[in-house]
């Protein structure tokens, strides 16, 4: 017969393999003069342990045109880290202005710090987040 | 009883293996890592990565919307991949970022060309909504590249090196204005048991 801590640790066990993949979120509110505001928002602890924001760079690309961002991510752990990021951008109003926004697989050695870059799309946009996730492939959907 | 729950055990197992296949609606956001074969993941890194270069190139950040044309995309890999569908999609999201126009006559001229001959020679089309011969914008610079791969394989590990490389040409000058590559690595471990 099974001790009843036992199945303590097995519910743990059931509810960290259940973890969802709930991403890591920087919301960035850009300036006239570059950046204005940052915002973290934290959904995976275990995953901010490992990679944490850092340093926001914006800065227009033409008089009035547009801007590019960057953002450095940090590897705080001694190995190698797998996760996915994405921008996104929006206007004033908070809609979504269309680009590439896929997620994309990238891959920091330990203690690496490097900057993830992304344009705006167009000359209305005003704030942007960057997404952090662990590896989360459509191999992995549906289990 | 002993043939009528064997049965009932055989009923289920057969209606076990007639059942379809698990069928499911994902993102097309989502990584895919199916297969170390090209894939939408590969696509919509390349996609992101040109269509951030070139958008903050001086050339489509002035704000004077230059017009643009894709020549091709060369395959050198060693499998089949629709490299169109790469600059679709590099051309959709330039597009939509209102910050360049893209010319359709190396794609779809031949339809132009006799859609003009009908307007202004068939006497069919009312002469005031008829468009004239003789306006095409010219481009101002086009888009061409290529794909390669280095593929190697040893015991069960597979490793894939994708490069694509994609350039802006002016067209008046013939000087390459922008040019960007985007590096992929993929690697496979094949299972000790299976195939």
């Amino acid at each position: 017969m099974l001790n009843p801590k036992r199945y303590v640790w097995l519910i743990l066990l059931f509810l960290v393999g259940c973890a969802g993949t709930a991403p890591n979120i920087l919301h960035v509110q850009a300036g006239p003069g570059g950046l204005s505001s940052k915002t973290e928002e934290i959904n995976d602890s275990s995953l901010s342990r490992k990679l944490t924001f850092g340093e926001v760079s914006i800065r227009p690309l033409q008089l009035g045109s547009s801007m590019e961002a960057q953002v450095i991510i940090q590897n705080t752990t001694k190995r190698d880290v797998i996760f996915e990021y994405r921008f996104m951008w929006y206007d004033a109003s908070g809609f979504e202005l269309s680009a590439v926004t896929s997620w994309i697989p990238a891959y920091l050695t330990g203690k690496e710090a490097r900057g993830f870059k992304s344009t705006a799309p167009g000359p209305n946009a005003t704030n942007f987040k960057i997404m952090v996730r662990r590896p989360h492939s459509i191999t992995d959907t549906g289990s | 009883m002993a043939i009528a729950a064997s049965s009932a055990v055989a009923v289920v197992l057969l209606s076990a293996c007639a059942t379809a296949p698990n069928v499911s609606y994902g993102s097309p956001e989502q990584v895919e890592t199916v297969t170390t074969e090209f894939g939408s993941t590969d696509l919509q890194m390349i996609a992101e990565k040109m269509v951030n270069s070139l958008l903050a190139t001086p050339i489509l950040s002035s704000g004077k919307r230059p017009v643009l044309y894709v020549h091709r995309v060369k395959n050198r890999t060693d499998e089949h991949i629709d490299t169109k569908s790469i600059t679709d999609k590099i051309r959709v999201t330039l597009l939509k970022s209102g910050r360049v126009r893209f010319s359709a006559v190396n794609e779809v001229n031949d339809e132009m060309i006799k859609q003009l001959e009908y307007q202004t020679s068939s006497g069919m089309v009312d002469p005031n909504t008829a468009k004239s011969i003789g306006y095409q914008v010219g481009a101002d610079y086009f888009l061409y590249g290529e794909i390669a791969s280095i593929k190697k394989e040893a015991g069960r590990v597979e490793d894939v090196y994708f490069k694509f490389t994609m350039n802006l040409v002016n067209i008046e000058t013939g000087l390459i204005e922008w040019a960007d590559e985007k590096e992929i690595r993929k690697q496979a471990k094949r299972p000790l048991m299976g195939r």
